[in-house]
């Protein structure tokens, strides 16, 4: 298995100047850059001589080849340049962004992963019973909304009307209060934007766990079981959900990039500073430097993300054999 | 949900937001349906429509309907049913919540929120429509040569797949869409159509290695059919089922995607009534209006289920289907 994981990174280098190389095309083609610069130094509209300064101070005046070599070199060394807007280095508020944005992406796939794989389990016990079906339509339902429409909805109703819980940002109280007031401040602020951003990955988790279930129920396994005398409840959560894991494993690696995609969303919504709205931001004030190591990062960790969903489906299921799968599917 | 159940639902839901697209400039509109004008019948409310200047009131210049109405109110013989454009704003009925005259209520330049909803659909399916047809023409193209193509080609392309699946979808459109030199209704289609085809591709590639060493390819490949005619001719009619319930998901997405970026200001041009342009005017209120934040959703929800439902349930009356090559 170290093998195939060596392999499998080693594998993965290609890619990953590919991604580079996309990310570096794709803001070659965005306008507006030399009037990003300027715009980076206030002053009056500005003359030819400044632009052609700024070229010149940005590298703009050499062939875009030598220029992505040199941001690749730079990028190997963790220097990502300086924002266009707040010459700030970008690592510094990428760094302060992610882990914002981590913080919430996590906390809401773990409440999609806690809500999911035992109701899932639960619906496929009681497959075909009323309170089943109709749990199962109603989150078949919340899958088609949209995650924008629920935050909007969801800020409306809980934070607007109803003032149970703060309408945006991270956290209200200065920074004299008690650390334990400061957390919870943290958590109230939390709760919105991880509701709206768990309950997409809660319906398709929910449903999925459904189904792998109902199918190890009908496999010969858990036959074999019933007939030693296994009560249902055990064949249900320990010989039927174990089966369910391995797919739900190669399932997260597949939900990374759709919940980095949502943050945008939501991170915009609740003016919560992660790096969705950084992203979007920065590519509405064309601050280039940024938006091109942020487009970078979320790329490579959605690599990572499958890299570690096979990793999971290892560990899931020890008779998988990585190295005899991936020669299957490249023959 | 039963399969067939879930498909005649979806069926059901899928015409209705056709059938709002195509008529909702008559559904809609400032212009009445039927006119009397200089003592002719004429049809103002049609003139959205290509090729409909018959139609056209007698008159020497553009009529302003919203005056016309007031000063001849004898002239107007049929209204629409809702009897407001999409763009015609009215500062005094700004903000009104649902009632008798704007039964959706307006928005903050006071356009008649039902108005913008209806013609909201046009925008969303064409958008989405043709987003997916983008992707659907660009992932069969490039998983099919990945597909019968020799082994370093194929794997240079599947490289080329699997770069793309890196990138979160919104991610790269939203880049795509700043980068595009007009923003329009033209550059949003091939923004979302251009960043969502790498599935579609893997998927295809995969059902062309799946059907190779099949006998009836083989005869195909016998009677001295090319690597075109074979993917055109007998890979793509046998897959046809499972790729049009990939299209249904794939038409809901765009969908999704469409409003999402109109949402985030970076859509349809300003002043297109899109669902999510509608929600973005939402969120910009200082006094909360939930009329413009629930309507455009539940039509957005309603639409995006309608994919799902057509997609879930053609797969399932697939897979009951006896199966068998049909090249």
């Amino acid at each position: 298995m170290s093998g195939y994981l060596v392999r499998r990174v080693i594998g993965a280098f290609p890619t990953l100047l590919g991604i580079t190389l996309l990310t570096f095309l794709l803001l070659e083609i965005l306008p507006g850059r030399e009037m990003a610069l300027a715009h980076a130094y206030p002053g009056r509209l500005p003359s030819v001589e400044t632009l052609q300064r700024l070229r010149e101070t940005y590298h703009l005046d050499e062939p875009p080849a030598r220029r992505y070599v040199q941001w690749l070199l730079r990028l190997c060394r963790w220097d990502l340049g300086e924002s266009l807007l707040d010459h700030r280095p970008v690592t510094e508020s990428l760094s302060a962004a992610a882990w914002k944005t981590f913080v919430l992406n996590l906390a809401s796939l773990t409440l999609a992963l806690l809500i999911a794989l035992p109701l899932g389990t639960h619906w496929a016990g009681k497959a075909g019973s009323p309170g089943e079906k109709a749990g199962s339509t109603l989150l078949y339902l919340l899958y088609a909304f949209p995650i924008f429409a629920a935050a909007l909805l969801l800020q409306h109703l809980l934070a607007v009307r109803l003032g149970w819980l703060p309408l945006q940002g991270v956290g209200d109280l200065p920074a004299s209060a008690s650390g334990l007031g400061r957390c919870l401040d943290f958590a109230a602020h939390l709760v919105l934007p991880v509701l709206c951003l768990a309950y997409g990955s809660l319906a398709y988790l929910a449903r999925f766990t459904r189904s792998s279930v109902l199918e190890g129920l009908r496999s010969g396994y858990v036959l074999a079981a019933r007939a030693r005398g296994v009560d249902e409840r055990s064949l249900l959560w320990r010989h039927a959900l174990r089966n369910a894991l391995v797919p739900a494993a190669t399932l997260l690696g597949a939900l990374i990039p759709a919940l980095l995609g949502g943050s945008v969303f939501v991170e915009t919504i609740f003016s919560w500073p992660g790096m969705g709205r950084l992203y979007f931001e920065s590519l509405q004030n064309r601050d280039y430097p940024v938006v091109l190591a942020l487009t970078v990062v979320t790329a490579l960790l959605t690599l990572a993300g499958s890299l570690l969903a096979d990793l999971l489906t290892c560990f899931a299921d020890p008779r998988i054999d990585l190295e005899a799968r991936a020669h299957v599917l490249s023959s | 949900m039963s399969s067939l159940r879930s498909l005649r639902a979806g069926r059901l839901l899928a015409l209705a937001a056709l059938l709002v697209a195509c008529l909702a400039p008559l559904l809609a509109s400032e212009a009445p349906l039927v006119a009397r004008v200089g003592g002719r019948l004429c049809f103002p409310a049609l003139l959205s429509y290509p090729g409909a200047g018959w139609a056209a009131c007698p008159s020497t210049q553009r009529i302003d309907w919203r005056s016309y109405r007031v000063s001849h109110p004898e002239a107007i013989r049929l209204d629409p049913p809702v009897p407001f454009g999409p763009e015609a704003a009215d500062l005094q009925a700004a903000l009104r919540p649902p009632g008798r005259m704007h039964l959706l209520g307006t928005d903050s330049l006071g356009r008649d929120v039902l108005a913008r909803v209806i013609h909201g659909f046009p925008v969303a399916l064409l958008v989405g429509g043709l987003a997916t047809l983008l992707s659907l023409a660009l992932g069969l193209l490039i998983g099919g040569a990945a597909g019968a193509s020799r082994r370093w080609i194929d794997l240079q392309l599947t490289r080329l797949m699997d770069l793309m699946a890196c990138f979160p979808t919104l991610i790269l459109a939203l880049a795509l869409a700043a980068a595009a030199a007009r923003p329009g209704l033209a550059s949003l289609v091939a923004a979302i159509g251009l960043t969502r085809w790498s599935g579609m591709a893997r998927y295809f590639r995969a059902e062309v290695f799946r059907q190779r060493g099949l006998p009836y390819i083989d005869a195909a490949r016998a009677s001295g059919a090319g690597p075109a005619r074979l993917i055109w001719r007998h890979f793509l009619p046998n897959s046809l089922a499972p790729i049009l319930v990939t299209a249904a998901f794939s038409v809901g997405h765009a969908v999704l995607l469409e409003s999402g970026m109109s949402f985030l200001g970076v859509g349809v041009p300003p002043g297109t009534a899109s669902w999510g342009s509608i929600l973005a005017e939402a969120q910009r209120q200082v006094v909360p209006a939930w009329w413009l934040v629930l309507f455009p959703s539940l039509a957005l929800f309603l639409t995006v289920l309608a994919c799902n439902l057509l997609a879930e349930g053609a797969q399932d009356a697939a897979a009951r289907a006896p199966e068998g090559p049909r090249g």
